[in-house]
């Protein structure tokens, strides 16, 4: 039995097809946790940040967090880590389902894959055999097939399946890995680094669960949260009855919804392709939800022509939808599907289409360079599934649009129209609605995210307090704040969904119940500073320097439409303050002393 | 007869082929519903034209009186602050950052309403 607190590694070293194992535990864990956190500090300890992110110097780390496949609430989660080919910084991606509490299960905490293998192999975890086994008939075939060959041959039907998809191997730079079909560790091209090492999936099934924690003390803790969770209205109402795409017609009242790769901010068929929309078509099936989930936010969707899947979420409906101009649910779902049996990541995907739209409009793009295929027009509702195809197979015009839209743009002399940061794509909220969100959006580790630091959350939603978007006074600190406290959340396994409902405080009590650790609820989200510091260190020590702390050209321009009408951004006001609650120097980088202080030296 | 009344008057007098052809355009103000009010209330919204400004607390009672006290129950704690997570738009803009329950609308506004809700 593995105590939760004493992690147990898979070494794999995929150039010479050996496995060994080993421990970590003390001090590694209080200071990382696990999760996110641990498997930077190792990437970050192993690899020299410069590496080509493709190269077989990278290493590929599967790290599950310090509470997973425990009963804390929705703790399930698992973190794939590594330097990612998008963007050139650490990435980090995490996913739900049931594979990361069945890995945990199985006594293999973290899996950390070296080097190259000569042929398409998969890591097979049976109860206690762990063997690299031949992928030769399995490369090619999508996620939906590879998982479903690998559960048959492993002759057990609740085997867990983590893998590519043709994306993957095809070196597609935004490549996620997907787990139970349709759980993606989504962005940053994780997908492309499994492919670069010859890895098609990691298939796991635990013969009994080897999960040692101090149960009785939190079942306590567990029970009053689930009930916090089922008491809240965004947890236990809203999410489970819409989903994340009840955000549409918030974000678009607000006047901060992306829309034709951000040249507006109010999409007008914003009612045709909405979460309620979702539900009144008559498209969704069933929420469904992760291992030890009471939210269950996710869904199980119907489309009128028959075909049936997971999503669309928030993110990927405005990806292929608003973004792209287009206003047909089917063709959106559709594009999703294709994402997730390809194994892409919908928000790059759709938006690199959205982009690669304004550069032919704008006559950027030649028709020819299209070879047949539909004109990329906003509206195309043909174009978002025929290039989603081509893209993941690399074929054509899709050969150009899976580099992600910065280097696309860059290739046609015009970098400014990739809405992007430190190359990876914004996701659906503009940030000159949104101030605080826009600071996020510079300074987050992996480029361009909402959930480093989900600043909509106090800015538009309310939770845990309102803010006014666009105060400047005191975000900085917000910033930071939420920024460590996801660090945190990331790093124990659970879902940065609970944070609706759930704060520091109760993330302290359930670590501290289940460690019988005795963080404050000041060391755990110093915790959490350090692990920020840690990617940001690697990332400068990679190349990426603070002078890729900025948004495109586009946002100092006013918002042309909606409620926020005329108003840029402000990121570059409250920066040198954010660098300075961080105890950066006033240059963005960080002295020695800081890192000392956050014994990262 | 037009009703001349400030909530209703005539804006569109055109003349098509020599007809004269006399509209109207109701004033009103719009309140919209999104999220779990339009799916458990089936319905996207109502407007009222109002003879004066009222405030969105004295909306709030308006709809309760169609809906059964049920924007009361899901928009207000029961110290009658603005609930937790729950938005109330005026025009785009949350009324929390305006007079709060005092914010005053009149015809041709439109008001959002959403319950606490969030994803990402």
């Amino acid at each position: 039995m593995g105590k939760i607190y004493e992690y147990q590694v898979l070494r794999v070293d995929l150039t010479n097809e050996e496995i060994k194992r080993e421990t970590i535990a003390g001090e590694m864990v209080k200071n990382y946790l696990g999760g996110r956190g641990l498997a930077s500090k190792i990437l970050y300890d192993e690899i020299d940040p410069k590496v080509d992110p493709l190269s077989p110097e990278n290493k590929l780390i599967y790290a599950t967090g310090l509470l997973t496949g425990t009963a804390a609430s929705t703790g399930g989660r698992y973190m794939v880590v590594t330097k990612g080919p998008l963007t050139g910084t650490i990435a980090s991606s995490n996913s739900g389902g049931y594979f990361g509490a069945e890995l945990r299960f199985s006594g293999n905490d973290i899996i950390i894959f070296e080097g190259k293998a000569s042929h398409p192999v998969y890591l097979s975890i049976m109860g206690d055999e762990v063997e690299l086994k031949d992928a030769s008939e399995l490369w090619g075939k999508t996620v939906y097939e590879t998982t479903d060959l690998l559960i048959e041959g492993a002759g057990d039907k609740n085997a867990r399946v983590s893998c590519i998809g043709p994306a993957g191997e095809n070196l597609v730079k935004f490549a996620s890995i997907m787990n139970e079909k349709d759980r993606a560790a989504g962005r940053t091209g994780v997908g492309a680094v499994m492919g670069s090492k010859n890895l098609k999936a990691v298939v796991v099934k635990a013969d009994e669960k080897q999960v040692e924690y101090f149960k009785d003390e939190m079942m306590k803790v567990v029970k009053k949260q689930t009930k916090m969770l089922k008491e809240d209205g965004v947890t236990g109402e809203g999410l489970p009855a819409l989903g994340t795409k009840v955000l549409d017609n918030i974000i678009n009242s607000h006047g901060s919804y992306p829309t034709k790769n951000f040249q507006f901010a109010t999409f007008e068929d914003v009612d045709e392709v909405s979460g309620e929309a979702l539900v009144e078509k008559g498209y969704l099936e069933s929420n469904t939800g992760c291992y030890g989930c009471p939210i269950r936010c996710a869904r199980k969707t119907k489309l009128p022509n028959g075909r049936s899947g997971e999503g669309p979420e928030y993110e990927t409906g405005w990806a292929y939808g608003a973004d792209c101009g287009v206003n047909d649910l089917n063709a959106i779902s559709e594009a999703n599907f294709i994402c997730n049996e390809l194994g892409l990541d919908t928000i790059t995907a759709g938006t690199t289409i959205a982009c690669a739209m304004e550069l032919y409009e704008k006559g950027y793009i030649d028709k020819d360079e299209l070879e047949n295929g539909p004109e990329l027009k906003f509206g195309s509702s043909e174009s978002i599934i025929y290039y989603t195809q081509k893209m993941a197979y690399r074929e054509g015009f899709g050969d150009q649009l899976a580099e992600g839209s910065y280097r696309l743009a860059d290739s046609k002399g015009h970098p400014e129209l990739s809405m992007s940061v430190k190359k990876q794509e914004l996701p659906a909220y503009d940030p000159r609605g949104v101030q605080g969100h826009g600071l996020n959006y510079v300074t987050s580790n992996r480029g361009g995210c909402h959930v480093r630091g989900y600043m909509i959350s106090p800015e538009v939603l309310g939770v845990p307090e309102k803010l006014d978007p666009q105060e400047l006074k005191g975000k900085p600190k917000w910033v930071m704040t939420f920024q460590d406290l996801t660090a945190v959340i990331d790093s124990i396994g659970m879902c940065l969904f609970t944070s609706f409902a759930l704060g520091l405080d109760d993330y302290r009590e359930i670590v501290n119940a289940g460690t019988q650790f005795e963080y404050s609820s000041d060391s755990l989200l110093e915790t959490g500073e350090r692990i920020y510091n840690l990617e940001r260190q690697f990332n400068l020590e990679a190349g990426i320097s603070p002078e890729e702390d900025k948004l495109p050209a586009r946002f100092d321009e006013p918002l042309p439409d909606g409620p926020q009408k005329g108003i840029s951004t402000k990121y570059r006001e409250i920066l040198p303050e954010y660098y300075e609650v961080r105890g950066w120097q006033e240059d963005g980088w960080i002295s020695d002393q800081k890192l000392k202080d956050m014994k990262l030296k | 007869m037009i009703n001349l009344a400030s909530q209703i008057h005539p804006v569109l007098c055109r003349e098509l082929g020599g007809i004269l052809i006399l509209g109207v355009i109701k004033l009103a103000l719009k309140v919209k519903f999104y999220s779990l009010f339009r799916i458990n209330l089936k319905s996207a919204g109502t407007e009222y034209e109002l003879d004066n400004q009222i405030t969105i607390a004295e909306l709030i009672k308006k709809l309760d009186q169609d809906y059964d006290g049920y924007f009361t129950q899901k928009l207000l704690e029961e110290d009658r602050s603005i609930s937790s997570g729950a938005i109330i738009l005026l025009n785009g803009k949350n009324v929390i950052h305006l007079d709060k329950l005092e914010t005053v609308v009149s015809n041709q506004d439109t008001v959002t309403l959403f319950p606490p809700s969030a994803g990402g």
